[in-house]
């Protein structure tokens, strides 16, 4: 059945995400800037950002039309769904069986108004971003497939909510899946949110990004509302990662909420860690690392088939 | 309520001698036409009211060799004439304001609209025959006017050269028909599907010839790989109406024989279901990369029909392995997603040809490097146009990711049950469809993107031109169509409902087998809603703080074309080369020598190796013919000579024997 | 326990695959050592006699530390640079190498119905035994070519720890006699080619024409 969670705390976590995803980005960046020897802007720093772009005039390209105005918005509302199929809390507010295909299907969503409201700018800046997206995404769809996927048919649960009820950790097994599946899942989350080493967020030199020269037009609430998508999306796929762990199933709601925040502290430590050390890949190596991930992620499904 | 669907076939009859009548070209497009919306809307509605308050009807009459002739109205049967009458409704109301311009420079629709009002009055009597004479005749007669519906602009080489190619193949599969409904009229002494369904006892070896030439004849038609090489030959070269005919309705002609295939034998051999399974999933990950490749619209659009198609077989093979172990629940979601996928795509598929045609009116030529920027130019054209992309990449809320949804669960469901390596067979399968679907993104956000999108490539200037109103009705009826299936997919599920009831077993489907799908509608309208009010939200925002148009950006650079633009083929070309040993790529290029160069040509194409591979056989064969043509010498006493030596030789037969 | 080595033997593997960097070979090799080591360790973790004892010491000392720093050496001296460039990243290798661990699972499966053998480490030493082959097929490289050899000896001595053989010094000593041939007689080849072929920056096998 389609549920909507009765519970108040997973509704209060979700709105938590809603606030907080800038606040992520924001500290994402702190320990960047720590890292390198610099102060760095404060942590609310993309809250004040994104509250000029709302004040800002939006400019538009003569030659955009009806999807350039329409894909902000249409964005924006796929992340925010999305993050209501989570089961931050011991439910999901919204949560039935397949909602992992309803998942990755909304992104997908997302990612084809992104690549044509790239596209309806008649630059060629643009053309080339919405072409690496549009590749970049068919090798990253099945490393999300083959992680969660894998662990659906193994749990033999369909939704999200029942599929992470499910990971205990008396299994030796299940530990060492839920190790490479992190692996992979971080690997997924710097190719869909656009992090290092697949796309450099800091630069606006078409030469080297991927979504952030597809809305190099864009300005005003449609930059603000993108920007938000963005750090959405990346507070999206850390919590998923985080979930792997299922904190909240196996400690109780206190202590798991407890494990989930210092969880996603340490992978917003890992990707400034990522990101300080490490160049952008060549973009030809970039099918190759995404392949990379699938592999292990191919690796985890056998050794649990054949453990069992 | 048959009265409805005597009324159909009678105007279509009626329809067949209009040609013979009526002189004036512009008048019988007209009419013509008309008639046809009438026809198949009569049935339509029979089949909808069929469907909605379900009764197994049959009728029977005598015919001399052919022994009792039934036309019978199963849930299966219906739910095809429905989908079939639907888009013949559609491309009859299309085909007026398209053939117009035809007619305005000079040809003669009369032949034409002979042989289209044929394709569809055959393409709805195929469906509810239920006697195997009958059915092949009436499937030759369905070829033969497709065929002659494709060949509409004859002067030209390729649309020539493309019915040639439809017509071989359509035999061969009679051919491949003709063999197995022979080997299941041995065996059962009748023609009728009913008495082969009931046959106790089959032998083995003989259902083994009956599946895999059942298979093979209905999988030519469907266009399965690697029979599909005739799909991206022919939809090209016919006019639009009839290729969205082609690849909404008569490729699912041969998806029903394959239905009806695996309703009448008995399912013995999980093998068959493995094997379809990874025919299915070829199919629809070697269609949607071709499709990539491709730079004309229509072919693209047809190898994605070949995609399209191996999901509904992924979807067939389900409820084949479902009926092996017994699973009902398993027959039921994977015919559900079969059947439901039949009938989006024949939406969304006949909604991008009917857009396709009216963008190759307004462009010269189907090239979609010369495209751009139609988006102002035909405007109702584009957003249809983009309603279907959406759909066909299976994206929600529309009614693509619906049975995609379906087919994902069954998937899911089957990984639970079935033994041994099944599961990871079934996570691979699952992988597949969501990298197909990777694909398929990339493949329409290339095609809306370049041709609807940016600035026109050929310098057309971005003036709205007029489109035909029935063609805009046509394709906003189908946009709506393909929302209401998305977004309400309860509908969808009460026309296949009846389907699944016909089914052996079908009391132990559990009843809440669709169950998150009926709801689902809840969560797309709050998704919906949602969309519209953060747009609205944008909007006041927007006009308080202020909106200016500009030119693009583009870094200062002075001397801007619109053929600085991606192109297609540089969209795709990363994902092409992935490809390339299945992919026949041939790059031919000038190279830039000097430092002020002139122009230089670069020239990319992909052709399908599997049709190189079938040309080869091809040649193969016709060398090795060649050398009896030393038979033929042209004199005639050698002539003489042959006939004294048969005589001679049958005389010899008769005293020996 | 000694699955989550053998796992993370499996992912050296696929991390193989990925790369075409000398100094990632010998990474591998070491971690390829280290958890060889490690698995036989634990394999017979209850009896401390003295053969196995041995044993593992002389795995860890020979294919840990003295097999990487000869090749680091023969790096060095031949100057053989950062690895093999190819021009194009072509996910080729990785795909195949995916195919042989899956394959090579099955196989496994297939194997441990016969003889009762834990799946996992049988399964990742054929794949272990395929990737070397791989390697060798697949690079130019004739540094590639040894790495790929030290491979399939890694996988010869899982297989050997996963059927439980009563003496693995025996096979584990076979391997080091085979391994002590041949990376002397590489290191006297390189050496004496390099004096013949002063010119040669690097050595492939298909410049070795005569």
């Amino acid at each position: 059945m389609v549920r909507f969670s009765s519970e108040p705390l997973s509704w209060l976590a979700c709105a938590l995400c809603f606030a907080g995803a800038p606040l992520f980005t924001g500290i994402v960046n702190k320990l960047k800037a720590r890292l390198t020897g610099r102060l760095g802007p404060t942590v609310l720093q993309p809250y004040y950002e994104l509250l000029r772009l709302a004040r800002k005039e939006t400019v538009y390209s003569a030659n955009a039309g009806i999807i350039s105005r329409l894909a902000p918005g249409l964005i924006v509302c796929t992340v925010l769904f999305t993050t209501l199929l989570l089961p931050l809390g011991q439910s999901a507010p919204l949560s039935f069986p397949g909602d992992i295909i309803l998942f990755a299907y909304l992104l997908a969503l997302g990612r084809f108004f992104q690549i044509l409201a790239a596209l309806d700018v008649a630059s060629s800046f643009q053309g080339m971003g919405a072409s690496r997206e549009a590749r970049f995404a068919v090798f990253a769809e099945p490393i999300f497939f083959f992680t969660i996927g894998s662990l659906a048919i193994v749990t033999r649960r369909f939704s999200f909510e029942t599929v992470f009820a499910e990971i205990s950790w008396h299994d030796p097994f299940f530990v060492v899946f839920v190790s490479v599946g992190l692996l992979s899942l971080f690997f997924l989350m710097t190719a869909e949110c656009s992090r290092m080493p697949v796309d450099d967020p800091n630069t606006h030199l078409e030469l080297t990004m991927i979504h952030e020269v597809m809305i190099l037009d864009a300005s005003g609430f449609d930059l603000m509302l993108y920007q938000y998508a963005a750090s959405l999306k990346l507070l999206l796929y850390c919590s998923l990662a985080t979930l792997l762990l299922n904190p909240f199933g196996v400690f109780g709601p206190v202590l798991g909420l407890l494990i989930f925040v210092v969880t996603l502290f340490l992978l917003a430590l890992a990707l400034a860690l990522v990101e300080t050390l490490m160049a952008r890949f060549r973009l030809l190596l970039v099918p190759q690392f995404l392949l990379f991930a699938t592999a292990i992620g191919i690796l985890n499904i056998l050794i649990f088939t054949f453990s069992h | 309520m048959m009265t409805l669907l005597l009324i159909g076939f009678i105007l279509h009859g009626l329809n067949l001698l209009l040609p013979l009548l009526l002189r004036d070209n512009h008048r019988l497009n007209l009419v013509c036409n008309v008639l046809n919306v009438a026809a198949s809307g009569c049935g339509l509605f029979f089949s909808l009211s069929a469907l909605l308050a379900y009764q197994r009807i049959e009728y029977a009459f005598e015919l001399p060799v052919a022994g009792p002739v039934l036309i019978g109205f199963d849930g299966l049967s219906l739910f095809f004439l429905f989908t079939f009458q639907l888009l013949s409704v559609a491309g009859s109301l299309y085909a007026i304001g398209y053939l117009r311009h035809y007619i305005d420079c000079g040809h003669s629709v009369r032949g034409h609209l002979w042989f289209f009002t044929l394709l569809i009055l055959t393409l709805q009597l195929v469906v509810i025959v239920q006697n195997a004479l009958v059915f092949l005749v009436i499937w030759e007669l369905m070829a033969l006017a497709a065929y002659f519906s494709i060949v509409f602009d004859r002067h030209k080489e390729e649309v020539r050269r493309g019915g040639f190619w439809y017509l071989i193949a359509t035999h061969a599969s009679t051919f491949s028909l003709l063999v197995c409904f022979l080997t299941l009229h041995e065996a059962t002494g009748s023609w009728t599907f009913g008495d082969f369904a009931r046959y106790p006892s089959y032998d083995p070896k003989l259902l083994a010839v009956v599946l895999l030439t059942g298979f093979a004849g209905f999988g030519i038609k469907a266009g399965f790989v690697p029979f599909h090489v005739w799909l991206p030959n022919a939809h090209p070269a016919a006019p639009a109406h009839v290729s969205a005919l082609l690849s909404a309705i008569n490729i699912k002609a041969g998806i029903y024989g394959i239905s009806r295939l695996l309703l009448i034998v008995p399912a013995h051999d999980p093998a068959y279901g493995w094997g379809m399974l990874i025919v299915a999933l070829v199919s629809a990950v070697l269609g949607v990369w071709y499709a990539l490749a491709q730079h004309e619209i229509k072919r693209l659009l047809a190898y994605h029909s070949v995609e399209n198609i191996g999901i509904i077989g992924l979807g067939l093979a389900i409820a084949w392995l479902g009926r092996c172990y017994n699973l009902p629940e398993l027959i039921a979601l994977g015919l559900a997603g079969a059947l439901l996928h039949t009938l989006n795509h024949a939406i969304f598929k006949g909604l991008l040809f009917f857009g396709a045609g009216n963008v190759y009116l307004y462009a010269s030529g189907g090239n979609i490097e010369t495209m751009g920027g139609f988006a102002r130019i035909i405007p109702l054209t584009a957003t249809s146009f983009l309603v279907g992309a959406v759909s066909i990449c299976g994206l929600p809320p529309l009614n693509g990711f619906v049975s995609e949804f379906v087919i994902y669960k069954g998937l899911f469901r089957a990984s639970d049950s079935l033994p041994g390596y099944a599961p990871l067979v079934l996570l691979f399968a699952a992988v597949g469809l969501a990298f197909m679907g990777g694909l398929a993104l990339a493949c329409f956000t290339k095609l809306y993107g370049i041709v609807f999108l940016g600035q026109n490539r050929s310098g057309v200037a971005p003036v709205r031109q007029h489109e035909a109103g029935s063609s805009s009705a046509v394709l906003l009826g189908l946009a709506g169509l393909c929302a209401i299936a998305g977004v309400v997919p309860a509908t969808g599920l009460r026309l296949i409902t009846p389907a699944l009831h016909d089914l052996p077993g079908a009391s132990a489907i559990p009843v809440d087998w669709a169950s998150p799908l009926g709801q689902l509608q809840t969560v797309f309208l709050l998704f919906v809603a949602l969309t519209m009010s953060i747009c609205g939200v944008k909007l006041w925002i927007q006009n308080k703080t202020g909106v200016s148009l500009r030119e693009t950006w583009r870094c200062g650079y002075q001397a801007i074309n619109p053929r600085m633009q991606y192109t297609a083929s540089g969209f795709a070309e990363e994902l092409v080369k992935l490809g390339r040993p299945v992919l026949g790529l041939t790059v031919s290029w000038q190279p830039v020598r000097s430092v002020l160069p002139l122009a230089r040509r670069f020239h990319s194409h992909c052709h399908d190796r599997i049709e190189d591979g079938y040309l080869f056989l091809n040649r193969v064969i016709e060398r090795l013919l060649a050398s009896f043509r030393w038979i033929q010498s042209g004199n005639i006493r050698h002539y003489v000579l042959y006939v004294f030596a048969a005589v001679a030789f049958y005389l010899l037969c008769a005293l020996v024997w | 326990m000694i699955n989550v080595l053998t796992i993370l033997f499996c992912l050296t593997l696929i991390y193989l695959a990925c790369t075409t960097r000398l100094t990632a070979y010998v990474l591998i090799l070491v971690l390829q050592g280290a958890l060889v080591a490690g698995v036989h360790t634990l394999a017979f973790f209850g009896d401390f006699s003295w053969s196995h004892i041995v044993v593992a010491a002389a795995v860890l000392l020979v294919r840990t530390v003295i097999i990487p720093l000869f090749i680091i050496r023969i790096i060095r001296q031949l100057d053989l640079g950062h690895g093999d460039r190819t021009r194009r990243y072509h996910p080729g290798f990785l795909i195949q190498m995916s195919a042989i661990v899956v394959i090579a699972f099955l196989i496994a499966n297939q194997l441990s119905g016969l003889a009762s053998v834990s799946v996992i480490p049988l399964g990742a030493a054929i794949a272990g035994m395929a990737g070397g082959g791989l390697l060798i097929v697949r690079r130019r490289l004739l540094l590639a070519h040894v790495v790929g050899f030290l491979i399939i000896e890694n996988g010869l001595f899982l297989l050997g720890i996963g059927v439980q053989a009563q003496m693995p010094w025996v096979i584990e000593l076979a391997g080091l006699l085979d391994l002590f041939v041949l990376v002397f007689l590489m290191g006297i080849a390189i050496n004496q080619l390099k004096s013949h072929f002063p010119e040669a920056e690097r050595v492939e096998l298909t410049t070795l024409q005569d």
